[in-house]
């Protein structure tokens, strides 16, 4: 056993001290909120590899790109969800369920890029249509989150992110601060 | 004083971001830096994730205000964890309603180990009260001095090394109820 004092530390607990982890990853949105929140403040400004060369046409129809690949996404999600999702996905693929994996992977990146078209488009769109493909995008994410609890019912974002909407629309506050949450 | 190429380097960040707003910038900079902020502030605020990722976007939010006034005098890692520190230190006050009181002594929190079973050491930091924690982790964890961890919490040499003295002997309750190591 190691000698124990009160003011120093014992070998073993300096050596327990150095093992302690000193870096650790945050979640990857953290990274977009960050950002994100930065731009609102207007202390960075988007990427010098995008310029601002967007035309308004360019803008208009990546915006109409994108609100049709989520409208796409909510009807496939709809569909979806009349069903049972492993049972829908293996209705794709019956013999190949890691093929509806990587569908599902792939039809999430698709999503990921729509919602980063929109990001750059709605910085010279009109207001009420950035709303609508906010709409939109929200539909989405409720839908996809609707899933994943089917999917894995003790799944601990997933349902906090369904608590979040059910809130939102009873209108209950959380209790607790405002966060501000921004959702990719 | 002599900066090495990481310092350069973050030099060169920062004034991209701070002149420019460059988004490129930032992202280098909030990728090469933030797994310590958040490691250390995680650490402070005892295991509370969601508080910690809050306390790293608003570390962001004030490290790119106050850019033009870091002199680089020491590592912007130092001084970015700095101002997480604080951001901490304002969480502690405005959920306590008041300041930390640094002379007082004080007990682990209400939801210390059951049984008295063993927990890990970072499982024993994390119980601990915030003013014996904040210390700890500076001076144990950081390899900070007390003259250090005095400028940086605003007490004197003396309340950091009683705080020290604390704090071990808290965690080491908790590490070994029984008293054997």
């Amino acid at each position: 056993m190691d000698e124990m004092n009160w003011n120093g530390l014992t070998p073993a607990e300096q050596k327990a001290f150095e093992s302690l982890s000193r870096e650790q990853e945050p979640s990857r949105l953290l990274e977009e909120r960050t950002v994100r929140a930065l731009k609102e403040r207007g202390l960075i400004r988007p990427s010098a590899a995008r310029p601002g060369i967007v035309r308004p046409w360019m803008a208009i129809a990546a915006l109409a790109a994108s609100v049709a690949l989520f409208a796409s996404g909510l009807a496939l999600g709809q569909w979806m969800g009349a069903r049972q999702t492993v049972d829908a996905l293996v209705a794709f693929y019956p013999d190949r369920t890691e093929r509806a994996a990587a569908l599902v992977q792939t039809t999430s990146s698709a999503h990921t890029a729509a919602l980063s078209g929109l990001i750059e488009a709605t910085e010279q769109a009109d207001p009420a249509t950035v709303e609508q493909a906010r709409e939109v995008a929200r539909a989405a994410l409720w839908s996809a989150a609707s899933e994943v609890v089917r999917l894995a019912p003790d799944d601990p974002l997933a349902v906090r992110i369904l608590q979040e909407f059910e809130r939102a629309r009873t209108g209950q506050g959380t209790g607790e601060e405002a966060r501000s949450f921004v959702w990719f | 004083m002599r900066l090495d190429a990481q310092e350069e380097s973050d030099r060169e960040l920062a004034e991209a971001l701070q002149l420019s707003g460059d988004e490129k910038a930032f992202r280098e900079l909030y990728r090469r830096h933030t797994p310590r902020l958040y490691q250390f502030v995680l650490r402070l605020l005892g295991g509370v994730e969601i508080d910690a990722e809050d306390i790293v976007q608003e570390a962001w939010i004030r490290a790119a205000q106050r850019l033009g006034e870091f002199r680089w005098e020491s590592s912007f890692s130092t001084w970015l964890t700095g101002i997480g520190l604080n951001l901490c230190r304002d969480l502690w006050r405005k959920r306590n309603g008041r300041e930390l009181d640094w002379e007082m002594a004080e007990e682990p929190t209400a939801s210390s180990p059951l049984n008295e079973e063993r927990v890990d050491l970072e499982r024993a930091i994390g119980l601990l009260p915030n003013g014996y924690r904040a210390v700890l982790i500076l001076h144990d964890v950081e390899g900070c001095t007390h003259q250090q961890i005095g400028q940086r919490l605003g007490i004197a040499v003396g309340t950091s090394k009683s705080q020290l003295s604390c704090a071990r002997k808290a965690m080491r309750e908790l590490l070994n109820p029984e008293g054997s190591l």
